[in-house]
């Protein structure tokens, strides 16, 4: 099974017509092509856990990336937590996704599986074969990413999620400055390593001299560099290593150095990120050191403009590559079970390109054209064509080949501020007599939750303020289905005044599209944006921003949090499938048929082979 | 404040404090202070797991005043004053229970009225082979950890003897300064991991209010070949701040430590100096932690769909 994250239908479908994607011409000669039904919400991590599982989120548990503790009403990742094990000792990672992994069920009957970066698999499940982990992992700062953006330059200023090491040259040229690594666990500070730039303008390169390995690392101007292990010393005696890559912006006339995010050394991760421990370092000693966190591509620093889109797409090619690598190294084993692996990089590139196609796009405003890059998301898929051409080389008559993706993809043009939404329909009140803007914050953190009815925080809903479940809950639970049938009313089909255009198509109680052990998890209505928007940025952290709606100005232009109606993923197979209506739930079954073991009654899909 | 004390009877003080392989170990190591006792008073373990109770040197000289130990009594002392206290006696007049298990009891010079639990292991141990040796440990902390969930404790103290036992069967010639070689090498390496897997599901169980403490303590059979006894120790509390190593401690400066840092007079019987009144230690200075906020705002950091 091969996971192409995000490959949209309408896309695939020009490219098919013109004849650009060769071996997913041949699958879908070979067993078919068909649209496959995402999830609710059409997120990632809801999505391929739903594949995973063969539930809906009501049977998983993963309803959004951010959930949020009706105690304090603060957000926090969805995907995992850490559980103190002890004042002496390092926490444990927990996956919160529950349910039960198909790669489980194959365990328990004896079938080998080898599962490469699904996403919401850290911690990796325990299972008969291997796993590497996903999105998920996080970077050793223990978030999604945080990058180091090193310049000369005196009036910089850190842009969002990143460190600014400021660097002064010595008399000689050189500079001494520091990785940032993670936080002290018990003072909070943060753990540096040190280094030496030196810069060799005859060469356009900077030599980074530490005590890692190597000693040397030397990078060109518009290159990235290789690996570079640093250790962190968190104690006297303990030190974490990690792994990090540079790429030098320019030389002159002032220096500009990106760091990476310090990744776990997938030799000697802090936390297990795969099944068993040390299959990590054995794709390590097979193909290379490779990225372990679980969004590879640095977002970060092309949203913040430290990079190129060039210096992007490089990086991007490295993390194909990576995959690539580690998806023959298990085809070149696989003798029979499941292999399944994923590329995370056309959902990545589609987030930061998707501008190129649509010159009006608000993100585009004040930036120069570069018609270079219209064309970029397709290389992406031809890219991915490209592996499907290397699975197909090792596909037999007793393989089953599937090629798939998650959900699809649209422009995200426009942001809606759900908290002013509910502002103005007096159902969300701010203190001290704030009204929506920058003073309101974000986090919720200045909302009056006296006079507060319902809010909204993450990406995809609204919760109510419930008396018993939240900390300052007012709704009273008699009162809970009234509220919703009067905010579904009141939010279906909201029209933009500013482009006339419909924002949201549907609001529903999440109770009409989940089932499930965990239902009572998910936010009470389920908000489906129409093609173009999408909740905004301040909202998806508990802000109440001034105006309902907003441009999305940012290089992440493209997105896929709409109704899932409107952003189905793609699946081939190289057999004959039931091509109608399939869904995400759907896979496990199939996989299952496929492999000869029974399902059980939790999963709700029908294999699509049988 | 809870103490937890966890004795490694025969550990060699070099190896547990010096091996990297020994993770859980050297995680308290780092959360605290830790050194060799520049002195363990009088030979043979026994001995030394009294004076880790008393703060005494059972085998000491009265006349020198160095401890003065009145020998076992069955019932309450008469003398506060010169009635050697144990640890426990002082937790017991605070209120507090202790719970004891392993250590060698019989001998002690003050009673054990003190003690909320007492379960003994044969003492001295019996040399055992590497495979019941390592059982051995293992049913030990099991029954550790099974105390601590299941029993109110404030002060629990476990000597687990297991490696001595391993030393006496495998290496009995280490009287003649022969260093294990080969298999003994192997089990007795492969038993230090053992111990120290097993003080991690141990540190598991703890709140953050439990002071741990590690001793051990080694003897070569001392007295055949001459040797002075040799003892390690390793303190980690949370409210401490890591002090690395530290020199010039003695065994005896175990017992007014504890009681000390459990906030208790420390009885006119015990001569040692705690710790508690290095400076450093006297005012940690409290780290302030990131608030609950900025620690949310790490773990989102570099999501990309979110401000």
């Amino acid at each position: 099974m091969i996971g192409l994250d995000g490959l949209e239908t309408t896309i695939v479908r020009a490219m098919l017509d013109a004849g650009e994607l060769p071996n997913l011409a041949r699958l879908r000669s070979s067993g078919g092509h068909a649209a496959v039904a995402t999830t609710t919400p059409a997120q990632t991590p809801v999505a391929w856990s739903t594949f995973a599982t063969g539930t809906n989120p009501g049977g998983h548990g993963i309803f959004d990336f951010i959930r949020r503790d009706p105690r304090t009403y603060l957000p926090d990742l969805a995907f995992n937590r850490y559980e103190s094990r002890g004042p002496f000792l390092p926490p444990r990672a927990v996956n919160l996704r529950r349910g039960q992994p198909v790669w489980e069920v194959l365990s328990r009957a004896g079938v080998e599986s080898t599962v490469i970066r699904c996403p919401v698999t850290f911690p990796p499940d325990e299972i008969h074969g291997q796993v590497l982990s996903g999105m998920g992992v996080p970077d050793l700062r223990g978030g999604l990413g945080t990058p180091s953006f090193y310049t000369t330059c005196p009036g910089a200023a850190p842009r969002e999620s990143e460190n600014l090491p400021r660097l002064q040259p010595r008399g000689d040229g050189t500079i001494d400055t520091v990785v940032i690594g993670p936080r002290h666990p018990r003072q909070r500070t943060d753990l540096t390593c040190e280094i030496t730039l030196v810069p060799r303008p005859e060469s356009r390169s900077l030599v980074v001299r530490s005590a890692g390995v190597p000693g040397e690392l030397t990078v060109g101007q518009g290159k990235w560099s290789d690996w570079l292990r640093v250790k962190f010393k968190v104690g006297l005696l303990q030190s974490v290593s990690g792994l990090v890559r540079f790429h030098l912006v320019r030389l002159e006339p002032e220096l500009e150095l990106y760091a990476s995010p310090v990744n776990f050394d997938v030799e000697a991760p802090p936390f297990p990120l795969s099944h068993p421990a040390d299959y990590a370092r054995e794709l390590a000693q097979e193909v290379g050191l490779f990225h372990s966190t679980g969004m590879v591509e640095d977002h970060t620093g092309l949203n913040n403009e430290r990079i190129s889109e060039n210096a992007f797409l490089d990086q991007c090619e490295t993390a194909w590559r990576e995959r690539e690598a580690m998806m023959l190294h298990g085809l070149e084993r696989l003798q029979e079970g499941l292999l399944f692996c994923l590329f995370d990089t056309p959902d990545r590139v589609q987030h930061l390109f998707w501008r190129f196609r649509e010159p009006d796009h608000p993100a585009n405003r004040g930036r120069t054209a570069r018609p270079e890059f219209a064309r970029v998301i397709e290389e992406q898929y031809r890219r991915g064509d490209q592996v499907v051409g290397q699975a197909l080389e090792f596909a037999d008559d007793e393989t089953l080949l599937v090629v798939m993706s998650d959900h699809g993809f649209g422009s995200f043009r426009r942001g809606a501020n759900l908290n002013t939404i509910l502002h103005d329909l007096g159902l969300l009140a701010l203190r001290d007599g704030l009204k929506p803007g920058p003073e309101a914050g974000d986090l919720l953190k200045r909302v009056d939750w006296q006079r507060t009815r319902a809010y909204a925080i993450g990406l995809s809903g609204i919760y109510l303020n419930l008396r018993g479940r939240e900390a300052e809950g007012v709704v009273e639970p008699d009162q809970a289905h009234d509220l919703e049938a009067a905010l579904c009313r009141a939010l279906s089909g909201l029209v933009d005044p500013e482009t006339g255009a419909t924002a949201i198509r549907r609001v529903r109680p999440s109770r009409s599209a989940f089932s499930g052990p965990f239902t009572g998890e998910a936010p009470e209505l389920l908000v489906d944006f129409a093609p173009g928007y999408r909740v905004s940025w301040s909202s998806s952290m508990g802000g109440t921003p001034a105006g309902r709606f907003e441009d999305n100005t940012k290089k992440w232009s493209g997105d896929h949090i709409v109704d899932p109606s409107l952003v189905p993923g793609v699946l081939f197979m190289n057999r004959p499938f039931r091509a109608e209506a399939p869904a995400l739930v759907d896979l496990a079954p199939t996989i299952l048929e496929a492999l000869g073991v029974p399902g059980g009654p939790s999963l709700e899909g029908r294999s699509l082979v049988s | 404040m809870k103490i937890l004390v966890i004795g490694l009877d025969g550990a060699e003080p070099e190896r547990l404090l010096g091996d990297e392989r020994l993770e859980n170990v050297r995680r308290l190591m780092d959360a605290g202070c830790y050194g060799r006792f520049e002195d363990v008073g009088t030979a043979g373990s026994a001995a030394g797991w009294t004076c880790l109770e008393t703060g005494c040197d059972p085998g000491a000289d009265v006349g020198t005043g160095a401890a003065g130990v009145a020998h076992e009594s069955s019932g309450p002392a008469e003398s506060p004053e010169t009635e050697a206290r144990a640890i426990w006696d002082v937790l017991a007049r605070a209120g507090r229970r202790s719970v004891r298990l392993g250590l060698p009891l019989g001998g002690l010079p003050c009673s054990d009225h003190g003690l909320g639990l007492a379960l003994t292991l044969p003492w001295p141990p019996p040399p055992v082979a590497s495979e019941s040796g390592h059982d051995q440990a293992r049913r030990h902390f099991a029954l550790v950890r099974q105390l601590l969930q299941a029993e109110e404790w404030d002060d629990f103290h476990f000597v687990e003897p297991s490696l001595n036992s391993l030393y006496q069967a495998l290496h009995p010639e280490r009287d003649a300064g022969r260093a294990p070689q080969g298999p003994e090498q192997d089990a007795i390496r492969d038993h230090y991991q053992l111990l120290d897997r097993e003080i991690g599901a141990v540190l598991e169980l703890l709140t953050e209010d439990t002071l741990v403490l590690v001793v051990s303590l080694h003897d070569d059979g001392g007295a055949a070949r001459d040797q002075v006894p040799q003892g390690g120790f390793i303190l980690a509390c949370s409210a401490l701040p890591p002090l690395g190593p530290i020199g010039g401690v003695r065994l005896l400066d175990m017992a007014p430590t504890l009681l000390a840092l459990a906030g208790c007079d420390i009885p006119a019987t015990m001569p040692g100096r705690p710790l508690a009144t290095d400076p450093r230690i006297a005012s940690p200075a409290d780290p302030s932690p990131l608030d609950e906020e900025e620690l949310i705002r790490e773990r989102l950091r570099g999501l990309g769909y979110i401000a």
